[in-house]
């Protein structure tokens, strides 16, 4: 078996797409969220390649009538989608119909559509299963911002949505089941599990069942509360940078807050499978990707020299002859250096090395009164953003919760004293302990807690580290580190049939070795990408992980989604004590 | 890749679904109802007809064209590999002429399918198709373009890589060609020994230098004449190729992202509607003036009436 890519699976559906619907002209009509879908692997010029010329919403209708065009339906099975079909089927505008949907569909759906489709032309209705969105062959998500709901319940269609994502998941890469294990200390985690768990069952009865797949693969499904810390860090990875410091959503970023940028490049599409620069430095840390765009400025000036140098017949064919290649060239090289350029002006206008320097010693080492010290520093430099205080000091406060001589609240005056926070900054401040603190915590997130990892930790001391900006390992890669040994506890990650345990124990004393080849993460709340860059790293020594979330956070959405679950309770305190300071 | 079909159990449902509103219909008119849905079949079949636009037969040719060129450049790329691999003295006119007509071939049909991208282009730019319209012909415009560019690129490369072979064998073959005649020249004058073989030597070399020379002679002309007639044909290419530079630089440059582009039609799909409310109104207003104008008109004239009679 090859290596599990979920671009690839994800391609392979479109590519299936469109190949039944034969050599015509073709529609593709989508939703709102398989459009993200497809556009996240494949490219429009690609796509128009295979004579796919109209892009259509199925919300947004159209005007004329195009009998000679097959219509190509990409959708998910929600109500809306449906009623949008109906309606269009009993007046068809496009001359047939390929209908596919990304999930499960109700046979009344399906009645439904059938007894709309009066001048028949419905050729063929099917299940694709692509719905996730797929980033990096290793790395999914579900594009669900603000998965909490109040005091940390699931949404109904939040959760439909999660569990319907991961059942195409696990179908898309022909996994019928699977090993459910999930964090027992979160209520959400458990109800995720059993609901996945019993959809799968109910979907085996029409499907063989096969218990290979039982066996080897596992979906850890865990809580962003038990590791709130990550999504807090600055980041020094070219891709997490970008989202980071500049936002990419869906592949594309946004650059007209950049000073001084030209109207081609205000959005720009970076997209690994398409850009070649891009692919190769998705994981490299902020100076080589400075010495990488300096090679590929070299390499397009020489390009560019020989092209400028027109001077025989034959300089003139040659040149003819690059320029296509050229122009792509110089679209990679314009669309990296603005990017790259822009990343280190910010990086140097609010003091980023330094601020990272701060959270990682925070985080990593922990010496309480330096520490202190540190922040109240910062807190005074006019040139720190609010927003990296707001790290600090959330991470201070996970930090050292429980700390004999906590100085939490007088940073808190401090930085209200200096800089005006906003309101929703100080909402959030109260919402981050409830959120990740030690209250919901299981894990020894700054290795204080246990002997063993306060030894693990001098010893790290003692040899010193690499690069003092990256010096923290997110939760998720010592969790799988202890799953692939086989040395992840039961009783705080359970698995769900507790019943069928019993039997596979008994199938493992026959002889079997329960070692588990595939390991698929879901985490509820969100992933970050400097945990897909500790996965990849994991993924090129053999192992086979996959990665995905709810959502792909910075800190910026991280913040909204915690406030987002803030329980009632310290909601309406905190808006008390607004009003009343309003008053 | 899990899937799982639906179509069996769809067209199920559909026959019943077209089974049984004839029952329900049966006690009423049938007649009626018959005769209105073969009416509105018939409608829509006149509709359509005609309407099969020109650009979708132009875009099915341009298809058709470059799946052609494309098949006919791999064999071009064997044959020009075969005839490459071949030892210098053999004459191979036939696959040289085999050669040749190909690489018109190719010059002519890129030829004709440069004119049907540039009429598709037209196409796009008609005002008169509607802004849908506009879209598609222009996306079509561009998957043409890209494929098209892509072809003749490769076509390019090709001949440039053959014309290269083509030219090195020719500088090998004449300096190989002098190595022997030196050769030749300088054996007779260290072998002083004898001189009658010397001398049977010395005519003999002459007589074979001459034959070999006017045969290497014949064989550059040929090449020489081989290189200018490719080089005629990628001069062809060459304009090809610019026309194509233009249509796609005035595409713009755009984004090459589906779901970009989909918003982005959209808010053009807003805009026009914008304009087009506001056309209405200025309309509007434009025929109120109008009619107002043509009020006072007629007053004017009544009083001037008026006043003559009176």
């Amino acid at each position: 078996m090859t290596n599990i890519n979920v671009i690839e699976a994800v391609r392979s559906y479109i590519n299936r797409m469109i190949e039944d619907c034969g050599p015509t002209i073709k529609g593709l009509v989508m939703d709102k969220e398989t459009a993200s879908i497809v556009s996240m692997v494949y490219a429009q010029s690609e796509i128009l390649q295979k004579e796919v010329f109209l892009f259509e919403r199925i919300d947004i209708p159209g005007q004329k009538s195009l009998k000679h065009l097959s219509a190509i339906c990409f959708l998910r099975p929600t109500e809306e989608n449906i009623q949008s079909l109906v309606r269009e089927l009993r007046e068809p505008k496009y001359g047939n119909y390929f209908i596919y949907f990304t999930n499960f569909v109700e046979m009344s759906d399906i009645k439904c559509l059938a007894e709309a489709d009066e001048f028949e032309c419905v050729r063929v209705v099917q299940e694709f299963y692509a719905d996730y969105l797929a980033i990096n062959p290793h790395l999914y998500s579900l594009n669900i911002p603000n998965t909490y709901q109040k005091n940390y319940e699931w949404n109904d269609n939040v959760l439909r949505r999660t569990v319907q994502g991961l059942v195409s998941l696990l179908l898309s890469l022909r996994k019928k089941s699977a090993t459910i294990r999930y964090q027992k200390s979160s209520n959400m985690a458990r109800i995720l599990a059993d609901k996945l768990s019993s959809t799968l069952k109910r979907q085996a009865d029409f499907t063989a069942s096969n218990t290979n797949d039982y066996n080897q693969t596992i979906v850890l499904i865990i809580d962003r509360r038990e590791d709130a810390i990550t999504p807090l860090l600055n980041q020094w990875t070219y891709q997490a940078m970008v989202h980071e410091l500049i936002g990419i959503k869906n592949n594309r970023v946004n650059l007209n807050q950049v000073p001084g940028i030209t109207k081609e490049l205000e959005e720009v599409v970076m997209n690994a499978e398409y850009d070649e620069f891009y692919a190769n430095n998705l994981y490299s840390n902020f100076g080589e990707i400075a010495t990488n765009i300096k090679g590929l400025m070299e390499h397009f000036q020489d390009k560019h020299k020989s092209q400028s140098k027109i001077e025989s017949i034959g300089d003139m064919k040659t040149f003819i002859e690059n320029y296509p290649q050229f122009k792509k060239l110089s679209g990679t090289v314009s669309k990296h250096v603005t990017i790259v350029s822009e990343l280190s002006r910010l990086v140097g206008l609010y003091h980023l090395l330094e601020v990272s320097e701060t959270e990682q010693h925070l985080v990593c080492q922990g010496d309480h009164n330096e520490v202190v010290q540190k922040i109240k520093r910062l807190i005074k430099d006019d040139k720190i953003r609010d927003l990296d205080i707001l790290r600090l000091l959330s991470l201070y406060a996970l930090r050292y919760e429980q700390h004999a001589s906590n100085e939490l609240n007088t940073l808190k005056h401090d930085a209200q004293k200096h800089r005006r926070l906003s309101e929703k900054y100080t909402q959030y401040l109260q919402a981050i302990v409830e959120y990740g603190g030690l209250k919901f915590r299981q894990a020894d997130l700054f290795n204080t807690q246990t002997p063993m990892a306060i030894t693990r930790q001098f010893i790290r001391g003692l040899r010193g580290v690499d690069n003092v900006y990256a010096q923290h390992v997110p939760l998720i890669k010592d969790l799988i580190e202890q799953l692939l040994r086989g040395k992840l506890k039961d009783t705080s990650y359970p698995n769900v049939n507790a019943k069928d345990q019993v039997n596979q124990q008994n199938l493992l004393q026959q002889g079997q070795i329960n070692k588990p080849s595939e390991i698929i993460v879901y985490v509820v709340g969100g992933v970050t990408y400097e945990e897909s860059y500790h996965i990849q790293m994991m993924n090129k020594q053999s192992a086979r992980i996959l990665l995905g979330g709810s959502y792909i956070h910075n800190f910026s959405t991280f913040i909204d989604e915690v406030l987002n679950g803030v329980s009632s309770s310290l909601s309406s305190a905190s808006n008390e004590l607004l009003s009343s300071r309003r008053r | 890749m899990t899937t799982r079909n639906l179509t069996s159990q769809f067209e199920q449902f559909r026959n019943r679904a077209t089974r049984e509103p004839h029952y329900l219909v049966d006690n009423k008119s049938i007649g009626d109802r018959t005769a209105l849905l073969q009416s509105e079949d018939e409608d829509i079949v006149h509709f359509e007809k005609p309407d099969l636009p020109l650009w979708m037969e132009l875009e099915r040719k341009i298809q058709l064209q470059l799946d052609e060129v494309r098949s006919q450049v791999k064999k071009l790329q064997q044959l020009q590999n075969k005839y490459l691999k071949q030892p210098d003295f053999d004459d191979n006119l036939t696959n040289k002429n085999q050669i040749d007509t190909l690489t018109n071939d190719i010059t002519t049909m890129l030829q004709e399918c440069n004119a049907s991208v540039q009429r598709l282009a037209l196409q796009a730019k008609n005002p008169q198709k509607n802004s849908c319209d506009q879209r598609l012909i222009s996306n079509a415009v561009q998957a043409a373009v890209t494929a098209f560019q892509d072809i003749t690129t490769k076509f390019r490369n090709y001949q440039w890589g053959y014309i290269l072979q083509l030219k090195h064998r020719n500088e090998n073959s004449r300096q190989t060609m002098t190595n022997f005649d030196i050769n030749m020249h300088s054996n007779p004058f260290t072998d002083q020994d004898d001189p009658d073989i010397d001398f049977d030597q010395l005519t003999l070399t002459l007589e074979s230098q001459e034959q070999v020379t006017s045969v290497t002679l014949k064989f550059e002309k040929e090449r020489e004449k081989e290189i200018r007639e490719t080089l005629q044909s990628m001069n062809d290419v060459n304009n090809i190729f610019n026309d194509i530079a233009t249509l796609v630089s005035s595409q713009g440059t755009y984004i090459d992202q589906i779901e970009c582009n989909m918003e982005e039609a959209v808010v053009q799909l807003e805009q026009g509607n914008q304009h087009l409310v506001k056309a209405v109104e200025h309309q509007n207003r434009l025929l109120k003036w109008k009619l107002i104008f043509i009020g006072i008109g007629a007053a004017v004239l009544l009083f001037i009436i008026l006043m003559s009679i009176i």
